[in-house]
């Protein structure tokens, strides 16, 4: 009777002890906008119209994440990697083709890291109060916008990337010669 | 001098009750934890489930169709064509990816919003 009693005090104390920790982390990971932070005497907004245009931005980019992530990995998953895997098997030079698919994969991790950082301040501005605090929720949107420029041009550089990568491909199968051919 | 604890003790009901008092609150605690990893492991963001997304849900592209290019077998020219085939038809799916996030859609002119 001792022994459950005293099982169950430290669970709960331990319990108590976590969920203080995890909210302190959750907190320290919202965005916090700094007041004053900008120079706009004067911001000319409708709330309500600017939250649902924003809500809209908001549904359309979990949309293209979802898509742009998957295209990525399709092309990194299904097709870089068999084809690297085809000429290691044929003892080819695909080095270039190595790197070129490395740089691919270190842009896509930034695009997940700053998409995620994205969607955290956009969903948090959406929370905002609008009404009574107008200078520091266009000072927010403002953050908002760099950081969703940050995800703008890690699309442009995967894209870069990829072109890159083909041109790579290109070269490497004008120089291509058949296992079989070269054995012969 | 012998010191002796003496024991706390419970009717078997207020046993009973601490036990599921116990078993919610680890419950609870755990959902917590679950939940925290949810958000900060960046799921949430692919997370097409939620009631926010309901409307675009049925947009999300469906990949595991795409067979992609077989890793078996010797290299030939015949694959070499084929993956250039299959990368070209992913390259203009990665361009639109990009013209998606363009910057003009949360512009101020795109917002309604005027500062100074």
């Amino acid at each position: 009777m001792r022994s459950m009693l005293g099982w169950v005090i430290s669970s709960v104390l331990a319990v108590g002890i976590t969920a203080v920790f995890l909210s302190t982390t959750a907190k320290s990971e919202q965005p916090t906008p700094v007041a004053g932070q900008g120079t706009f005497s004067t911001v000319e907004l409708n709330c309500m119209d600017v939250k649902v245009k924003l809500s809209k931005v908001h549904e359309k980019d979990s949309l293209m994440r979802v898509n742009a992530g998957q295209n990525y990995k399709v092309i990194s998953g299904k097709l870089m990697k068999p084809l690297h895997a085809k000429i290691v098997e044929d003892s080819l030079d695909g080095s270039e083709l190595v790197k070129k698919a490395a740089s691919f994969e270190e842009q896509l991790e930034d695009f997940r890291l700053h998409y995620q950082e994205y969607e955290v301040a956009l969903t948090g501005l959406l929370k905002m109060d609008c009404e009574d605090q107008k200078q520091l929720f266009y000072t927010t949107l403002r953050e908002v916008r760099d950081k969703r420029n940050a995800v703008y041009e890690d699309t442009q550089k995967l894209e870069q990337s990829v072109t890159e990568y083909k041109q790579v491909f290109g070269q490497f199968k004008e120089t291509f010669e058949p296992k079989k051919e070269q054995d012969a | 001098m012998r010191s002796r604890i003496t024991p706390i003790k419970f009717s078997a009901g207020t046993s009973f009750m601490l036990l599921i008092g116990g078993a919610i609150v680890i419950a609870a605690v755990l959902v917590s934890v679950s939940m925290n990893l949810y958000f900060q492991s960046g799921t949430a963001q692919l997370d097409m489930s939620r009631p926010s997304l309901q409307a675009v849900r049925a947009q999300a592209l469906q990949n595991d169709r795409f067979e992609g290019f077989k890793a078996g077998g010797p290299l030939t020219k015949k694959d070499l064509e084929q993956f250039e085939k299959l990368y070209s038809e992913k390259t203009r799916d990665v361009k639109r990816s990009t013209e998606s996030f363009y910057p003009e859609s949360m512009s101020d002119t795109s917002l309604g919003v005027w500062a100074q």
